[in-house]
């Protein structure tokens, strides 16, 4: 849609985090994603994960809930503190509703109960890695976006703040006081850096960045 | 036989009948004092009617002097068995009294044996015949009354404001309304009694004597009262034990459940790598050329997962074992070793160790292997609740089996917050309890069971912080 902006992630990066402290359900998950051709790296506890680097490609976390040491409640409540936006997806035992209930209202995006069937586990995880790439595709853009207002001049963005209203260059000029002419020049420059080719499409792009129409700029 | 003779033998019988079924209440309830002092008092009274039998046949002066000798003896165990059994019925009765009307029997009975003459007449000067109505013969001592007769006079009106006393502070209480029939019985029957005595050995009046059926009266009191009791606390009993047996089935299902969910976690593992590797094998033959390799590592997991959880399966059966049989006695190391292999992972899942330090060569104690494994797997779980519950930093539970005084004891202690003083003993009280979530049942259970087995089961608080349960069994000599 806007020329240069949309790029594909890697497929090869994408990985599941498989966090668990039984050796032979570690190992059962693993196989099972691997011959989906899914890369997963396995955790033998929630601190080992936590000690790793944030992975930065798209991904996901399987993570057990009741484990020694830290439970797995109390790894996404780090996580979230660090900013980990890799979606979670819970693993249970018969009977924890209570702690369940406490993942998914932290955010966790969905929690199965063991043992896992493997459409359930493939759908979860699957799901969870398409909501997490488009995460990351939007992130990508809203980058790409602001990169491009950065490259503006004071000026030009104020007149990129009226233009996203859907005023005429008449009105604009008045508003900022200056020449019609003026706006007219500043409104071209925009729509070029911006990369735009009308407004609407700048309209779009402003609301992917978070810039609402109305907004004051204070960079 | 003459009627009088027909009369007091059956009242010696009776007496004898009543002073065994005393007996017999005694030897099912020993710590009841008023058991055997009513089973003297009845056996006593035994003897007055025989006595009274002889006397009233007898013409010879000497004779009658020694019968009422004994009499009186008689006479004094019954009244004082009386007083006694009465007090220990009725607590509200003055002791300053009983211990009173006691010690002039006394001075009584030594004036009886060591004075001349007896204590009712100090010497016996003639036996005069008389006629029953119905035309029968019998004699009467006549005599100069003893000076000292003061003493037995005097407690005949003793027991009864004795009596009537006791009763009237207890009037309200439940052992009034469970001794009135005794209270009326020695008032009106030792009033009888005493004064027919008074009169006849004052010679106003002239009966044979029968004080011993208004004794027997008094015995028939008692011994209705205290049967009357003694199937009432039977009942009671047998309710108590009705109602406990209950709880402790309930209790059991409870553990069980505690047991199954730990069963179920722990079977839930190896079942989720089974069921993973078995779907990824399928995956993995259905590709154009399936890894082998890969296929063969797979089923050696399933395998070994396989395995795990028969030996979870068997180590709870092992646990559980001799639930039906009648085994009566058990290796307490060996137990403590199964309940502690049976919760080691759900310790570990709370971080929490375990530690057993036990004695060699520990002889067997009595008691089923299933009641000591279920008393273990509560202090256990108590001991694990108290170090989560606290959050403590130190988590270890040590079990100790050791030798002690002709059995084994095995301590349970934590590293929890230990327990506060107030509450300490009151734990093994039914519905007390530390938990928010807790019945408050499970530790009386635990004690019923260890002293069923003639054990004991205590805690205390170490010096170093937390609770420790010591459960002691007997050893078993079959």
């Amino acid at each position: 849609m806007f020329s240069g902006l949309a790029t594909g992630v890697h497929a090869v990066t994408e990985t599941v985090f498989i966090i668990d402290n039984d050796h032979s359900v570690r190992r059962s998950l693993s196989r099972l994603l691997r011959s989906e051709g899914i890369r997963n790296e396995c955790f033998e506890s929630a601190q080992a994960y936590e000690d790793r680097d944030l992975h930065n490609g798209v991904g996901c976390v399987l993570l057990d809930i009741n484990m020694p040491g830290m439970s797995g409640i109390e790894l996404q409540a780090r996580l979230l503190e660090r900013g980990h936006n890799l979606p979670v997806v819970f693993l249970t035992g018969h009977g924890d509703v209570s702690s369940s209930v406490t993942a998914l209202k932290r955010g966790a995006l969905d929690y199965l109960t063991k043992p896992v069937d493997e459409a359930d586990l493939l759908r979860a995880v699957r799901h969870a890695l398409k909501l997490h790439r488009r995460v990351l595709a939007d992130a990508r853009v809203r980058n790409a976006i602001r990169a491009r207002i950065d490259a503006l001049t004071p000026r030009e963005r104020e007149v990129m703040l009226q233009l996203i209203t859907g005023m005429p260059n008449k009105l604009v000029a008045d508003r900022l006081q200056i020449a019609t002419k003026t706006a007219k020049v500043h409104r071209a420059h925009v729509m070029q850096k911006m990369g735009m080719r009308s407004v609407a499409e700048l309209v779009h792009a402003c609301h992917l960045a978070g810039i609402e129409p109305g907004a004051e700029f204070d960079r | 036989m003459s009627l009088l003779g027909i009369i007091w033998s059956m009242i010696a019988a009776a007496c004898g009948m009543l002073g065994l079924t005393q007996a017999f209440l005694w030897w099912h309830n020993r710590k009841l004092i008023e058991f055997p002092i009513s089973m003297l008092m009845a056996f006593s009274a035994m003897a007055i009617p025989l006595l009274e039998m002889n006397l009233v046949f007898s013409a010879d002066a000497a004779h009658h002097d020694r019968l009422i000798l004994w009499m009186n003896l008689a006479v004094a165990t019954v009244l004082v068995s009386i007083v006694w059994s009465l007090r220990a019925i009725l607590p509200t009765t003055r002791r300053w009294a009983a211990v009173l009307i006691t010690a002039l029997w006394i001075v009584g009975i030594c004036v009886n044996f060591l004075l001349p003459g007896n204590l009712t007449f100090s010497e016996v000067l003639a036996v005069e015949p008389y006629m029953t109505p119905w035309g029968e013969q019998y004699f009467i001592a006549k005599g100069t009354i003893n000076p000292w007769k003061w003493t037995a006079d005097i407690t005949v009106l003793l027991i009864p404001l004795y009596a009537i006393d006791g009763a009237w502070r207890a009037r309200k209480t439940s052992s009034f309304r469970q001794s009135r029939a005794i209270v009326w019985g020695i008032v009106l029957f030792v009033l009888i009694a005493g004064t027919q005595a008074i009169l006849l050995d004052t010679g106003h009046y002239q009966t044979p004597y029968t004080i011993s059926l208004a004794f027997f009266f008094v015995i028939l009191s008692f011994t209705w009262v205290l049967a009357k009791e003694a199937v009432r606390a039977g009942k009671l009993d047998e309710q108590i034990a009705r109602t406990l047996r209950e709880t402790e089935r309930l209790m059991r299902i409870n553990m069980m459940g505690e047991v199954a969910a730990t069963l179920a976690h722990e079977i839930n593992q190896p079942l989720s790598a089974i069921l993973g590797n078995a779907q990824a094998a399928e995956k993995f033959l259905a590709r154009q050329d399936p890894d082998l390799d890969e296929i063969r590592e797979i089923l050696a997991d399933i395998v070994r997962d396989d395995k795990r959880a028969r030996d979870i399966i068997t180590n709870l059966r092992r646990m559980l074992k001799g639930d039906s049989s009648e085994d009566q006695k058990a290796d307490l190391e060996s137990v403590t070793r199964e309940v502690l292999a049976f919760m080691e992972r759900q310790l570990a899942q709370n971080a929490i160790s375990a530690q057993l330090h036990a004695e060699k060569n520990l002889p067997r104690v009595c008691g089923g292997p299933v009641a000591i494994q279920q008393v273990l797997l509560n202090l256990i779980l108590n001991a694990e609740h108290a170090i989560i519950e606290a959050n403590a930093t130190k988590r270890v539970i040590e079990v100790r089996v050791s030798k002690k005084k002709g059995g084994c004891e095995v301590q349970v202690s934590d590293s929890g917050p230990g327990i506060a003083e107030e509450i300490r003993e009151k734990l093994f009280e039914p519905f007390v309890t530390t938990k928010k979530l807790s019945l408050g049942m499970g530790l009386t259970v635990c004690r019923r069971i260890i002293e069923n087995q003639g054990g004991h089961l205590t805690i205390e608080n170490q010096t170093k912080g937390g609770a420790c349960f010591r459960a002691w069994l007997p050893a078993c000599t079959l």
